[in-house]
């Protein structure tokens, strides 16, 4: 499923003091089975991302294509086939999580998208598997849950109806390093196993690196830069627009000024290889 | 596109009415209750709603939020229409009545706007300060009325939230006509009601760790100082009191 993003700009409190305007004439595209990574700080514009590809906000100038289905502030015929074919993981999972319980926050999507009803049990369980918790938890109370196990659930209850995009906010904010490894591994299995497209909406270049194909920068709502992984090994570039290089970046660059041949990777393993054979 | 036009929000820009005292604001509101219950004059009515529109131009809070307000309350105004032609009252005595409530809602919307949480708790517990002589528990009393004022914004917020979520698993709101829009409203409220009290709670606990302690008097908040601007408004407000006294002929 391509997506597309035409001259898009996005407003908020159009007409009042505070009108803030988050994407400038946009425009992208996002080929279908990449990983591709939106990076930019907090007012870049990358938040509301999500919301316009899922149909939830509308653009105020432009249109967003998303398959056969079109976003231009027009109703949207049949909209859950839409939705059911893009999953967005939002920022903060209580903005998500609305149920009572782990049951019924996961099988609500079946529900209404009435996907595989008969399975609803066995689907819970593999939803929750494959974010790494155990089926105890189906029947425990969202509210009793910790900040990474709600993160977790709001990934399963988008992953439980098997959509052909997955759009993950700010997944690693509040996240152990080990959690971190665990999704890389996630990201890389639904892309190479299941085929999924995943777009991935963050500041964190330190993970963006370790995962993405595709690099577009924005910068107070503009799309400044776009490529593929490479461009991350551009240190000046992303300070310039508030980024922070990735360390493993930092360390090649600090090596090549010192003379030492080091070739870029996002392979810590491959990177000790290197550092091993330059040392010899 | 959410906005903050919900009543009982804060809407944080700078204006002169944002910058005025939360004390004074609240005696306002006391002087401001008097003729709106005991005056039937409809000229009073006129010249205070104008005197309310001066303000809200004032806020530097959008009209269409206030107009919002009353669009939204159509048909509240359209029973009370009915109410009043079936008690048989004159014309003018509906209009008044009409005014009252308009400028009742305006007047509320207007202090709401323009005070932020900690300011409304600060500027009733201070108001109601005089009852402490009779050893009322005040920081109670006004958590609790804070915490009904925000009940109404934090009700919209979330309900937005959970719209959104449902939306994105099948339960579309956002692209649905009138009758799926009440249907997917009356399948999320409970879930709605729900959060917002737990949010309240939240709410509530969050200001007592920020040392609100409802058994005890509450230590000063560094406020706006009363200045020029809160005397001229409670004087227009002194004012207004006297016309009523003047109408029922006390003097």
């Amino acid at each position: 499923m391509d997506i597309s993003f035409n001259n898009v700009t996005y407003k908020e409190n159009i007409g009042t003091p505070l009108e803030l305007t988050h994407l400038k004439n946009f425009s992208c595209k996002i080929n279908s089975g990449e990983i591709t990574t939106f990076l930019g700080d907090s007012l870049s514009g990358i938040k509301v991302i999500g919301n316009l590809i899922n149909a939830i906000d509308f653009p105020y100038i432009g249109t967003i294509k998303i398959g056969k289905f079109q976003n231009d502030g027009k109703k949207i015929k049949n909209v859950n086939t839409l939705r059911m074919n893009v999953g967005h993981v939002k920022k903060n999972p209580n903005d998500m999580l609305f149920n009572k319980t782990v049951r019924g926050e996961l099988s609500f999507g079946l529900t209404y998208f009435k996907y595989k009803l008969n399975k609803k049990d066995i689907r819970c369980t593999e939803a929750l598997k494959l974010v790494g918790l155990t089926e105890d938890y189906l029947d425990r109370k969202i509210n009793s849950l910790s900040l990474t196990e709600k993160k977790k659930i709001a990934l399963a209850s988008i992953l439980i109806f098997n959509p052909k995009v997955i759009i993950l906010e700010e997944p690693t904010i509040g996240v152990s390093s080990k959690e971190k490894e665990e999704l890389k591994k996630l990201i890389k299995l639904l892309k190479e196993k299941y085929k999924k497209t995943v777009i991935i909406l963050t500041k964190d270049t330190d993970f963006a690196y370790a995962v993405a194909e595709k690099v577009h920068i924005l910068y107070k709502g503009t799309l400044v830069s776009s490529g593929t992984r490479d461009l991350m090994n551009d240190e000046t570039l992303l300070n310039t627009y508030g980024l922070k290089a990735p360390e493993i970046v930092k360390f090649i660059s600090l090596a090549q000024k010192k003379n030492i041949n080091l070739s870029y990777t996002n392979n810590i393993l491959d990177l000790i290889k290197e550092v091993y054979r330059n040392a010899k | 596109m959410q906005s903050n036009k919900y009543f009982g929000s804060f809407y944080p820009v700078e204006s002169s009415i944002h910058k005025l005292n939360p004390i004074m604001k609240f005696i306002c509101l006391f002087l401001f209750i008097i003729p709106m219950i005991g005056s039937m004059s409809l000229k009073l009515h006129i010249v205070i709603l104008f005197f309310i529109f001066m303000l809200i131009y004032s806020s530097n809070v959008p009209l269409k939020f206030y107009l919002d307000m009353l669009y939204g309350l159509r048909y509240i105004y359209i029973i009370i229409l009915f109410s009043l032609a079936s008690k048989g009252l004159s014309l003018e005595e509906a209009l008044v009545i009409l005014i009252k409530f308009t400028s009742i809602i305006e007047y509320l919307a207007l202090i709401f706007y323009t005070t932020s949480p900690s300011e409304l708790k600060y500027g009733i517990e201070k108001t109601l300060s005089p009852f402490n002589l009779f050893n009322f528990n005040l920081g109670k009393v006004s958590n609790t009325i804070v915490s009904i004022i925000r009940f109404f914004p934090l009700l919209f917020t979330t309900e937005y939230n959970v719209l959104k979520s449902a939306s994105e698993r099948g339960l579309d709101y956002f692209h649905s006509d009138i009758i799926a829009r009440i249907n997917v409203l009356i399948s999320s409220f409970k879930n709605t009601l729900r959060l917002t009290l737990e949010k309240i709670k939240k709410e509530s606990f969050a200001s007592e760790l920020r040392m609100y302690k409802i058994t005890k008097f509450r230590t000063n908040l560094r406020t706006n100082p009363i200045g020029f601007l809160d005397l001229l408004i409670t004087a227009v407000h002194i004012v207004f009191i006297a016309s009523y006294v003047i109408e029922v002929g006390i003097i």
